[in-house]
């Protein structure tokens, strides 16, 4: 099943990409998909802490609202990742 | 002919005095402004002169104020935005400029949260005054507000934000603004908010540190109802601080695309 990533601000610069449609298998979790991809370590230390948990700091949305790392992806699904910086 | 007197209209007959028409309306004003220009000396109106008559010190009634509201920003604004409830989640710098903002435009209801005090740092951007340092920032901001607009109904929550109290504080409102400093904090709200009421929306702030250009600060679609306003990379840093202009020029887009946003929704 095909899954549609949109990052934004540092997150699309580590990915290289603004949108990327990636291929995964039935069953995918959100965590494991974002794990597998392939845009090196920056991306990665961005993404996840050492633990290989989703960083509190990201927050990931799934057609339109919030998900969780958890969540298991379906065909056609749209994600958005965005990290927002501190400052208020 | 047809002249305005603290934003009412007034029928007048031609000829008709300044100070004469003070003396009728308002015999204690002290300041009579006729056309912007304060008046000394008495002279004759003509049709569609806006006179204002202020007494020092005094406080406009309910029914003044909006009067003074409606003139400003037509009835049909007005109208919607005083039926309006905005909930504010951080008052510092971004907060505290919206909840102003939004109590000059006259909404009717803001519901403000924030555990902190104000310290001495918080005054090289935040709304709050020197004599206010060690007050809660919920209680030096409702002082403020209502010397502002008085009327402006204010619930405060001097707490800390968690994911289970959102839904009794904000539960309700027609538009919610994360105002937080820290990033972990605007994604709980951001995380939070939406699962809680995905028919509301929600204005965020990321990327507003520093002395960078003005034209960079935008508003990002996110999701189904989120509305982010800033750069979305610029984060404070050592040497590269919250500043005033910076985060005022985005507080100030905050509270406008809150206005916007309360002017398209449809009202029952």
């Amino acid at each position: 099943m095909k899954i549609t990533f949109v990052y934004f601000a540092q997150i699309r610069q580590k990915a290289g990409v603004e949108t990327e449609t990636v291929a995964v298998a039935d069953g995918t979790t959100l965590h494991d998909a974002l794990q597998a991809m392939d845009h090196g370590t920056g991306f990665r230390e961005l993404l996840f802490d050492g633990a290989g948990a989703v960083r509190a700091v990201i927050l990931l949305v799934v057609n339109g609202l919030p998900a969780a790392p958890e969540r298991v992806l379906k065909d056609g699904d749209s994600v958005q990742i965005f990290s927002p910086v501190a400052g208020g | 002919m047809k002249i305005r007197v603290n934003e009412r209209v007034r029928e007048m007959d031609p000829g008709a005095m300044l100070f004469a028409l003070r003396d009728a309306v308002k015999p204690d004003a002290d300041i009579v402004i006729l056309n912007g220009a304060a008046m000394g000396a008495d002279v004759p109106l003509t049709d569609g002169d806006e006179i204002c008559l202020i007494r020092r010190g005094e406080i406009p009634s309910a029914d003044e104020l909006e009067a003074l509201m409606v003139a400003r920003h037509s009835p049909g604004v007005h109208a919607r935005v005083k039926s309006a409830v905005v909930g504010i989640a951080g008052l510092g710098g971004l907060g505290s400029a919206i909840a102003i903002a939004l109590a000059r435009v006259g909404v009717g209801r803001l519901i403000l949260a924030d555990f902190d005090v104000v310290e001495p740092s918080n005054l090289n951007r935040q709304q709050y005054f020197v004599d206010q340092l060690g007050l809660r920032k919920t209680e030096a901001l409702a002082a403020n507000l209502r010397r502002i607009n008085p009327y402006v109904a204010l619930d405060l929550h001097t707490v800390r934000l968690t994911p289970d109290n959102l839904a009794p504080i904000f539960g309700g409102v027609d538009v919610m603004v994360e105002a937080f400093d820290r990033a972990d904090q605007k994604v709980m709200i951001m995380r939070n908010f939406p699962a809680l009421r995905p028919d509301i929306p929600l204005v965020a702030a990321s990327g507003l540190a520093g002395f960078g250009s003005e034209a960079t600060i935008g508003v990002t679609p996110l999701g189904r109802n989120m509305h982010v306003v800033g750069d979305l990379e610029t984060a404070a840093r050592p040497g590269w601080g919250l500043m005033a202009p910076r985060v005022g020029i985005a507080a100030h887009m905050q509270a406008n695309v809150v206005l916007r946003l309360l002017m398209e929704r449809k009202t029952s």
